[in-house]
């Protein structure tokens, strides 16, 4: 039944054809949209997993008010009204005992390396030109234990931090909006200190604009010393040896601890709710365009019957029975279907390779593309089945046809 | 042998009976016409003693095998090994050429390669071993109808069913057509049972049976007579 299949199918070409590029076209799309996206999702998530912690311990920001208070200033009265009720934060969130932390996760077999920071709001100021954004205190030997930051600097290199002496590498969005150059003085200020001057000794680029126009960092010791907070932390950040535990260990510890203790997937919660849409509105996407190809096939394959009712009786009477005749049918379906499923696995490739050498956004040498083989598959087992699907409906109707209705017709 | 007891044959719609009770037997190695008005019934009746279509009641017999009884499964092998059809319209398959038209039975048991040769030889015998790899659409409607012919013989089948091959032929085409519908059942094994309108064809044949009405009325084997039933 293959031969005659494919005498069928090459005895309309354009239809056909049609229908091929319809499959190709919903196939490649597919492939082309997941190729990309995915590409770009995984980006940005090893981006959050390693440029960042996996897993981030940080102070509490601890608010004031009449509850805070009263039972320690009133504490045997019974109903206490206050005029004013006390409001604000705790002047500093700071991680109280960081040693007993250091301790721990020394201990903890699942920890890689960990490193501790003090992060802080502050002013960056040159020649009249200011703007906020963090400066991050780190300890840079662990800093890059931690974080895959040195792979991302576009001069200097993260180690030049370690000797202190108010050093600072800034994010290149930063030192543009700044109008500052490598070795210029940066004035930062937290608003409650002096402004003191920082030399510019390294620019880098995550490709995550936010981070890359507003953050600056430092050695730690400098930043207690510009701030007035000797000796204070804010943060831990920690790699684990395999980012998978990151959830567990993040739950295990915060139970313990009145630290916020966050894992990475929580921490960046909004962008990976964005991707998932993202995923729907793909999904969404061919999923349509599959659709419509398969109505193509349908169709197509429904009129086919149709004209072809002659030709089923003729074969009917050779002996061939019920099944063949599906078989016949759906055969040009799936000949169909996988021809345009395979077209269509090379266009979105194509047009994901092309996209690849696309500098788009802040990306390091062109858009990062997927080319996972699931990608692939799924397309090409997508198109075959929408295509098996849509041509057994119009096969099996053909395969129920008598050979004597169809014989007599033509009376 | 094709034996018919009490065949008969209704439709539901219009709720009719075409076929009253007919009673006949085909010898083997016959060359049977079975002649009649429009309306007569003589399609209805081939179309019942060949497997296409079910009658409502009644039996036919296979050398002594009855239809009824049969699986589907066997229906279509019996089909396929047994029997040839030609119809009066339509045919060929249009996207396969002549050779590939006669093949295309034995694809069915995946024996087209093996009956090529005997494929051509059956092209020959009809005159049409110069157009072989011919297209339907590229032949006249008397060479079509001979691509048929081979077709239906490819398997070496013992009964050939024809629903008016000529009807749609000129004369010259139709005598050449029923010539060589005779010669096959010289054999003495394979019977040809064909419907004709053509008064001159009918009298080709050694076993003419006449409907009219859904009756036989007349049931002739040459030299002997039977009175119909
Ligand atoms: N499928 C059918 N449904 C109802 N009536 C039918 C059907 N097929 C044939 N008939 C009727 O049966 C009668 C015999 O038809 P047919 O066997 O084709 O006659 P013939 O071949 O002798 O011209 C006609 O009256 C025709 O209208
Ligand atoms: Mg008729």
């Amino acid at each position: 039944m293959l031969f005659l299949a494919f005498r069928h199918i090459f005895a309309r070409k354009r239809q056909s054809l049609l229908t091929l590029l319809g499959v190709a076209l919903g196939t490649g799309t597919f492939v082309a949209f997941a190729a990309i996206m995915t590409g770009f999702q995984d980006y940005i998530i090893d981006q959050l997993v390693n440029n960042d912690a996996h897993v981030r311990i940080s102070a509490k920001e601890t608010f004031l008010s009449s509850a805070t208070f009263t039972p320690q200033v009133f504490p045997s009265a019974q109903h206490v009204f206050w005029i004013t009720p006390p409001s604000g934060q705790k002047e500093s969130s700071k991680i109280t005992y960081p040693l007993s932390w250091y301790s721990r996760l020394e201990k903890d077999s699942r920890v890689l390396a960990f490193a501790p920071q003090l992060s802080s709001s502050v002013i960056f100021s040159k020649s009249g030109i200011s703007k906020g954004g963090a400066l991050r205190g780190v300890t840079p030997l662990s800093q890059v234990r931690v974080t895959n930051i040195e792979k991302y600097m576009l001069q200097g290199r993260f180690q030049d931090l370690a000797a202190a002496g108010n050093r600072v590498l800034v994010g290149e969005g930063l030192l543009n909006k700044m109008g500052a150059r490598m070795g210029d003085n940066l004035l930062i200020s937290d608003g409650r200190n002096a402004p003191i001057p920082f030399k510019i000794i390294g620019v880098f680029k995550l490709g995550i604009v936010n981070v890359d126009d507003s953050t600056a960092f430092a050695h730690i010791r400098d930043v207690q010393q510009a701030i007035r907070r000797p000796s204070e932390i804010s943060d831990i950040a920690i790699r684990l040896t395999d980012v998978e535990d990151a959830q567990v260990f993040a739950a295990q510890y915060a139970a313990l601890a009145k630290e916020k203790v966050l894992s990475w997937d929580q921490a960046n919660e909004s962008i990976l709710s964005v991707f998932s849409i993202q995923d729907f509105t793909r999904s969404f996407i061919s999923i349509a365009i599959m659709v419509v190809a398969a109505f193509g096939i349908y169709n197509i394959l429904n009129i086919v019957v149709n004209q072809k009712r002659k030709d089923i009786g003729i074969l009917r009477s050779m002996g061939f029975d019920g099944n063949d005749i599906v078989t016949l049918f759906l055969l040009q379906g799936v000949v169909l279907g996988s021809c345009g499923g395979t077209l269509g696995l090379i266009m979105g490739f194509t047009v994901s390779k092309y996209v690849g050498t696309l500098k788009i956004g802040g990306m390091m040498g062109g858009m990062v593309i997927n080319y996972s083989p699931s990608i692939y598959i799924t397309g090409f087992l997508v198109a075959l089945g929408a295509s098996i699907i849509s041509s057994y409906l119009p096969a099996r109707s053909a395969g129920k046809l008598r050979p004597i209705d169809i014989v007599r017709g033509g009376e | 042998m094709i034996k018919a007891v009490d065949l008969k044959k209704s439709f539901n719609n219009p709720p009719l009976e075409i076929l009253h009770g007919l009673n006949f037997q085909i010898n083997d190695g016959s060359f049977v016409s079975v002649t009649g008005r429009s309306g007569s019934g003589k399609s209805t009746l081939l179309y019942c003693i060949s497997t296409l279509d079910a009658p409502t009641s009644g039996q036919v017999f296979f050398d002594g095998q009855e239809l009824g009884e049969m699986s589907s499964e066997d229906l279509h092998e019996f089909r396929n090994q047994k029997m040839g059809f030609i119809f009066q319209f339509h045919y060929l398959l249009p996207e396969l050429n002549s050779l590939e038209n006669v093949l295309m039975p034995a694809r069915k048991t995946g024996r087209h390669l093996e009956k090529t040769e005997r494929a051509k030889e059956l092209l020959k015998i009809v005159g049409l071993e110069q157009k072989l790899d011919r297209l339907p659409r590229e032949l006249s409607g008397g060479e079509q109808q001979r691509v048929a012919i081979a077709r239906s013989l490819i398997m070496n089948p013992k009964y050939l069913f024809a629903d008016e091959p000529t009807g749609n032929l000129d004369s010259a085409n139709g005598e050449l057509v029923m010539e060589i519908l005779k010669s096959i059942t010289r054999d003495g094994k394979t019977s040809v049972i064909y419907v004709t309108h053509d008064p001159d064809f009918a009298a080709m044949a050694d076993h003419s049976i006449q409907l009219a009405d859904g009756r036989i009325i007349l049931d002739e084997i040459r030299g002997q007579t039977t009175p119909p039933r």
